[in-house]
């Protein structure tokens, strides 16, 4: 151990093997118990000591010399593509025996992210991983992390600073492109279509959103329908209950993400609508991502296109992506993750039938 | 009735409230009894203050210290308005949502800093707030619905408003004097953290040397009785509820400035931390006692808390659980005394 990172590795909670004293460097740290017990607040708020502090020296040392430390703030796990992105991302670290992680979740909170975001660097990590909740929302935790030399490698959703090191995503707004024109091209761009969106104010719906904008605006004879869920199945099966209800005469329905689709199918078959039907394009179902219950249903011949959207990969790729970056490499600016289309042709490739719904293949 | 300074007139027959029996008596309470119904959050904080101390080696650096302060800035102003309301014995579920919908309209109005000077921003925002709890006030007292269901509507509504205004996107371009406010320092106190303090020593103020404030434990404490002595209850509750939004309105100051964008999410679920944190504070539910003191340290708990479990980096599943656990017997400490 270089002494480098004492103060930080000491209270990593997984696969810390040895832990260095971190006492030698705070000789005072008793003396702060009595000071809070004793005087209280004016004591133990007035009593700081000079520490937690960013060690330095990080290239000093080779990879494989040290424990490294990898912070991982993610924005929600409210749906399972965010807890798939969360595994890999702790699988990936396990694969390395000097690399320690620590995660927070910040449940879809701003406020909360960025006070996540300041206690992963207060415990002092060497690098940063971010999921952000909206688009501003790391800015002032970018600007600090610039300031320590602390790397950062942004996952998913896109921040509006360049202040990272790279970012990991596939294109939101290009894949939302891709899959409507797709619909539309399946019911000859013309007639009325659903779109079921994204949470609103969430970064990835916000980029889909301009895509579905964009396609619309080339076709202007097609009438469409939006409404938003919030990606669960239950919300996908809510609002399109109640857009089956208004417009019984669908040519097709564009669904934001798998677990929606599975939830819309739900609906749109207590409104009668069979499977032959949908197998005859009537209407014409299409959603985003590789969410493995939908897959199932294009395996069926229910849906019939969708672009993946691995969360598994992108776990995998921006540890990696951390690793490199400690071993010295530079990584260009923007790593895209490609957007494979699927369909019942290509199907078998991605799907996994014997594997639940909430499963992802990659 | 242990509660000093008259902050419950005309409570001293109360059954219940003289906990003067058995094995606590004879430990604790002769000394929580003299502090009165802040003794509870005193010692819960001071326990979680030594066991971050004990736990983690960063909690009580400098700057962890700044970043709980920080971190409490936001929920701290909010709390400020709602205890105002929960001493009325009223609750104000609204400001969550309502902050949300401040947020937004303050960075609409700052327009990336090509729209209105800083200084009227902030009073337009100040002055929607007050219009937002004027109007909870106005159907709270001329309709006489209860307070629980008026602002859980005005949430609703007030969610609706800020996706509607905001076309369901984070605002940004929060900077300058506005970023300031959320990022700057004056020494080495966080602006913050100022903004946060002033509210509460002005809160403190009126609560305890204007009549308005006398007026807000009597109508806590029994509203009838209040009525009946010439206290000017309605204007009471109106104000009260003004407080309250334009201290959320304060709040999404606060938020955008620090997280530099106006959000429609900014403030969702922060209504329930502000409630636990009053009651944290050893305020009543029930109206009439209880103190901002108290108050300033139930959401320094709250944040101290969530700052915590991140530096022992419990798992963020787990965290809930040992937040409410915490919460509980946090409250537990005191219940019999403060309710």
């Amino acid at each position: 151990m270089q002494g480098s990172n004492t103060a930080s590795s000491r209270f990593v909670l997984p696969r810390s093997g040895q832990q260095p004293s971190a006492a030698a460097r705070r000789p005072t740290r008793r003396r702060f118990v009595e000071y809070a017990a004793l005087a209280g607040i004016a004591a133990a708020f007035g009593a700081c000591t000079r520490e937690g502090e960013r060690p330095e020296g990080l290239e000093g040392a080779a990879f494989e010399d040290r424990r490294w430390t990898i912070g991982f703030s993610n924005a929600s796990e409210t749906n399972t593509w965010r807890t798939a992105l969360r595994e890999a991302i702790e699988e990936e670290c396990a694969r390395y025996g000097n690399v320690d992680l620590l995660i927070t979740d910040a449940n879809d909170s701003p406020s909360k992210q960025v006070a996540d975001m300041e206690d992963l660097l207060t415990k002092g990590v060497d690098g940063l991983i971010i999921g952000a909740a909206n688009l501003y929302v790391a800015n002032p935790i970018l600007d600090e992390c610039e300031r320590e030399g602390i790397p950062v490698v942004i996952v998913d959703r896109k921040v509006a600073s360049e202040k990272y090191e790279t970012f990991v995503s596939t294109d939101h707004m290009y894949g939302a492109v891709r899959g409507l024109t797709r619909l539309l091209e399946l019911t000859e761009g013309q007639g009325k279509i659903a779109i079921l969106e994204g949470l609103p104010g969430a970064g990835p719906a916000v980029e889909r959103n301009a895509g579905y904008d964009s396609v619309l605006d080339r076709f202007p004879e097609v009438e469409a329908v939006r409404q938003a869920g919030d990606w669960s199945r239950a919300s996908g099966q809510r609002v399109m209950e109640n857009i089956i209800t208004a417009h019984p005469d669908l040519d097709g329905i564009h669904f934001d993400n798998g677990e929606m689709a599975v939830g819309g199918l739900q609906a749109l078959r207590a409104a009668g609508i069979t499977d032959g039907m949908l197998r005859a394009n009537r209407p014409c179902l299409t959603w985003l991502d590789g969410y493995n219950g939908g897959l199932k249903l294009i395996k069926a011949g229910l849906g019939k296109y969708t672009i993946l959207h691995p969360p598994r990969l992108h776990g995998s790729l921006s540890v990696d992506s951390m690793i490199r970056i400690f071993k010295g490499e530079s990584l260009p600016k923007r790593q895209p993750i490609a957007l494979d289309e699927i369909t019942l042709e290509n199907v078998d490739e991605f799907v996994a039938m014997d594997m639940p719904d909430d499963y992802w293949t990659r | 009735m242990a509660v000093r300074n008259g902050d419950r007139p005309s409570q001293s027959s109360r059954p219940g409230t003289r906990v003067r029996s058995g094995y606590r008596s004879r430990f604790l309470l002769p000394v929580l009894d003299r502090l009165g119904p802040t003794a509870g959050v005193i010692v819960g904080f001071l326990v979680i203050v030594a066991l971050g101390t004990v736990l983690s080696p960063s909690f009580l650096s400098e700057r962890n210290v700044l970043n709980i302060l920080r971190q409490t800035s936001m929920l701290g102003v909010v709390t400020v308005g709602m205890t105002f309301v929960i001493l009325t014995a009223g609750i104000d579920l609204s400001v969550g949502m309502t902050l949300s919908l401040y947020s937004v309209v303050g960075a609409m109005l700052f327009a990336n800093g090509t729209g209105y000077s800083l200084p009227v921003v902030i009073l337009a925002t100040l002055a929607l707030g007050a219009a937002v709890g004027a109007f909870n006030a106005g159907i709270i007292i001329w309709r006489g619905v209860a307070p629980f269901i008026v602002t859980l509507a005005m949430m609703a509504i007030a969610s609706g408003a800020a996706l509607t205004v905001s076309g369901g996107k984070p605002i940004g371009g929060i900077q300058g004097a506005y970023a300031w406010l959320g990022a700057g320092s004056i020494g080495p106190v966080p602006v913050p953290v100022i903004i946060m303090l002033t509210c509460f020593l002005i809160g403190a103020f009126v609560l305890r040397y204007t009549p308005y404030g006398r007026h807000v434990y009597a109508v806590g404490g029994n509203e009838e009785a209040a009525r009946l002595s010439g206290i000017p209850v309605n204007r009471v509750k109106l104000v009260t509820y003004v407080v309250s939004n334009v201290s959320a309105a304060l709040g999404g100051i606060i938020f955008s400035a620090r997280v530099t964008v106006g959000d429609p999410w900014a403030g969702r679920g922060l209504e329930l931390d502000a409630i636990a944190a009053v009651v944290l504070g050893g305020t009543s539910l029930f109206g009439g006692v209880g103190s901002l003191w108290g108050t300033l340290l139930g959401a320094l708990i709250i944040s101290m808390i969530n700052n915590l479990l991140n530096l022992l980096s419990v798992s963020p599943y787990t965290q809930g659980i040992a937040k409410g656990l915490i919460i509980l017997f946090a409250v537990a400490l005191y219940k019999k005394r403060a309710a």
